[in-house]
């Protein structure tokens, strides 16, 4: 980790035991200093936010939602584009005593049924949105909610902010849901403002040398605002530092990825990161005459995490700009997950074991990393793979509204009965190493791709509801490792009188499942009938379907064996 | 992948400083938008060209948003022009897309 950094003395607002209080401090501080800034596809400031007008709108924001009778504690859907009505908006919601629920707005001509899914998961009755989503909004909420556009505002008496408290919860983090099974994250003020204490230290960006108020502190980023490390990471974390934020549309980065990397530079960007899969798509998208005009010299932290970090992407990615001024210590490798608010911990360097996993480091001050023998519930020692539990104050407080699966997940205990310490079950597998933490894989068959979280068992039902020769139960999803990332595989049975459509049926496989959950099959195998690999009960063996198939024992209607 | 004019895409990136005049006399005509959408799409999807039938829906080649943004910034960046960011959902197929960029281009047949 960094140098350690100097305790905060009771005026600095990451003292504050909200984030409404914090905001106010910031705005009292820095004024009319410029907080956001967001940035068009061609890269020009579109708009910009002071810490004061930041907070002006957030109080105006909150004061509709309380004039509208919004009881405190109730959950807001927040549905935004990336942009700066967005964070107007979630603050908007903390102003108000209320429970932020940001969810993407729904892509043009598709049906959404992720916003209804978590519409109605979080039992939302109020939402922000835009003038030309409201209609779409409306649509997935019950009758005689109140739905409010932030860029058309009406008038409303001032309300003075409410004042949440570091136990009140401030936002549900809806990411990891599962498209048939969502599960919100609770977080409440205070895990939030404990997690930004962690990426302070882990990130070292609480600049000691800089003014106190660290202003030196500018991020960069482009990712999904209603993505843990875009939300948490890129707008909530130079708030609380005090620092500057520059933004973009994901769509942004995604047309030209060399748009990102011109605004760390123009911007002077301390740090800035992203999943694995960006850092790959810089190197293969950028080609070498555009890199030549670039100085990433001020680019200290390069964050990597959210889906597995990949040594060959790192090394790749510092071959290519460490020439362009990229300091030769700024990949920053991390794990995370939003049951954990966002970060755990992030390596202080790149370092890579003989199997080729990477280092994620330690967990700052305060958080533990056990890793466990999940079923007898005994830490493993040193260098022994286990399940990576989690033990801190800035762990979630469970799942909305589900009190099953929060018990499961974040009410974990050791098998010493003396150890009176919760932890969150992060379902993810690695080792320890004299503390530092090496991921080694998943327990669960979650698959990750391009920063986003996909259940297998919402892949299989699309599968097999795609064309009438295959079978509910009769398909496995799983992820298969490459150099480069993860690609996602189904492997279905196809009834024996459908044998002449499997080219039908793997075309519409693949549509089904871009078209349900945006997620790019790269290979659909078709298998004869009965020969899927199944407990003696009848369940899919995932693991074992991937293991016949990466040695060619499954048996494929196309006749390869590979 | 090689771009209508017999040229890698490299050279028509490094040309973006170039007029936007000059680069639509490179564009000289809708089929080489269309030629220039097969050879991306065949490209990002490991496919080959001839196995890109243009009335085809994007989805049902596996076209993911990832791909399809980067082939929207492509085809801007050759074009020399901005492009909605929802191109490829908009218009879901190479007919339908070259239509509506020889519409907003003027381009010849």
């Amino acid at each position: 980790m960094g140098q350690p950094l100097p305790a905060p003395d009771a005026t600095d607002p990451r003292r504050a035991p909200d984030w409404v209080r914090l905001l106010e401090a910031r705005a009292t501080a820095h004024g009319a200093r410029l907080a956001y800034r967001f940035l068009s596809s061609r890269g020009e400031v579109v708009d910009t936010l002071s810490f004061e007008a930041l907070a002006a709108r957030a109080r105006a924001i909150a004061s509709v939602l309380t004039a509208g009778g919004a009881a405190p504690g109730a959950p807001v859907l927040v549905v935004l584009p990336s942009g700066l009505d967005f964070i107007a908006a979630f603050f908007g919601c903390l102003y108000a005593g209320l429970i932020a629920v940001p969810v993407p707005p729904p892509r043009p001509h598709r049906p959404d049924h992720r916003m209804r899914k978590v519409a109605e998961d979080s039992g939302a009755r109020v939402a922000l949105t835009e003038a030309r989503l409201v209609e779409q909004v409306q649509a997935v909420l019950p009758p005689g909610a109140d739905v409010w556009t932030v860029d058309a505002l009406p008038d409303a008496p001032e309300a003075a902010p409410r004042t949440p408290g570091p136990g009140a919860v401030a936002f549900l983090q809806y990411t990891s849901g599962s498209t048939s099974d969502p599960k919100g994250v609770a977080v409440t003020h205070g895990q939030l403002l404990a997690n930004q204490a962690m990426l302070a230290e882990a990130f070292a960006t609480g600049d000691p040398t800089s003014d106190g108020l660290t202003s030196k502190f500018r991020v960069v980023g482009w990712l999904p605002l209603h993505h843990d490390m875009g939300l948490i990471g890129n707008v909530l974390h130079p708030l609380y530092q005090g620092g500057e934020c520059t933004l973009m549309a994901p769509e942004t980065f995604l047309m030209r990825p060399l748009r990102w990397l011109e605004a760390i530079d123009r911007y002077r960007a301390t740090t800035s990161g992203a999943p694995n899969f960006a850092y790959e798509l810089c190197v293969e998208r950028i080609p070498e005459a555009k890199r030549a005009g670039l100085d990433l010299s001020s680019w200290k932290v390069a964050f990597n995490g959210a889906e597995p970090v990949r040594a060959a992407t790192l090394a790749r990615f510092a071959a290519a700009f460490e020439p362009h001024g990229l300091p030769p210590r700024a990949m920053t490798p991390c794990y995370g997950l939003a049951e954990a608010t966002l970060l755990v911990c992030a390596a202080e360097a790149v370092e890579v074991d003989p199997a080729g996993r990477v280092c994620c480091g330690r967990p700052p001050a305060g958080a533990t990393v056990v890793v466990v023998d999940p079923e007898t519930r005994r830490p493993r020692p040193d260098g022994e793979e286990g399940e990576l539990w989690v033990h801190g104050p800035a762990v979630a407080s469970g799942y909305h509204r589900a009190p099953d699966a929060s018990a499961h997940t974040f009410g974990a205990r050791l098998s010493d009965p003396d150890d009176a310490r919760v932890f969150l079950r992060t379902g993810d597998l690695g080792y320890l190493d004299r503390g530092r933490v090496f991921v080694t894989g998943r327990l669960k068959d979650l698959m990750i791709l391009g920063g986003q979280n996909y259940y297998p068992q919402d892949v299989e039902a699309l599968t097999t509801q795609a064309h009438p020769g295959l079978t509910s139960g009769g398909a496995a999803a799983f992820a298969v490792d490459d150099p480069a990332g993860e690609r996602a595989v189904v492997v279905a049975e196809l009834h024996r009188r459908n044998t002449e459509d499997a080219a039908a049926a793997r075309d519409a496989v693949i549509s089904a499942v871009l078209e349900g959950l945006g997620l790019s099959l790269s290979e659909v195998v078709l298998i004869r009938q009965g020969t899927l690999p199944r407990t003696t009960s009848g369940k899919v063996r995932r693991s074992a379907c991937r293991e016949a198939l990466l040695r060619g024992d499954l048996a494929r209607l196309d006749g390869m064996t590979s | 992948m090689t771009t209508p004019d017999g040229t890698p895409p490299e050279a028509h990136r490094r040309s973006s400083r170039a007029s936007s005049a000059e680069l639509r006399a490179i564009v000289k005509s809708r089929a080489q938008v269309e030629k220039f959408l097969r050879l991306g799409l065949a490209e990002a999807l490991g496919i080959s060209p001839d196995a890109v039938d243009p009335t085809r829906t994007f989805t049902t080649f596996g076209l993911d948003s990832i791909k399809a943004f980067a082939l929207t910034g492509d085809l801007a960046e050759w074009l020399d022009r901005d492009l909605p960011a929802t191109l490829f959902w908009d218009h879901p197929n190479i007919e339908a897309l070259t239509g509506y960029v020889a519409d907003v281009l003027g381009l010849a047949e």
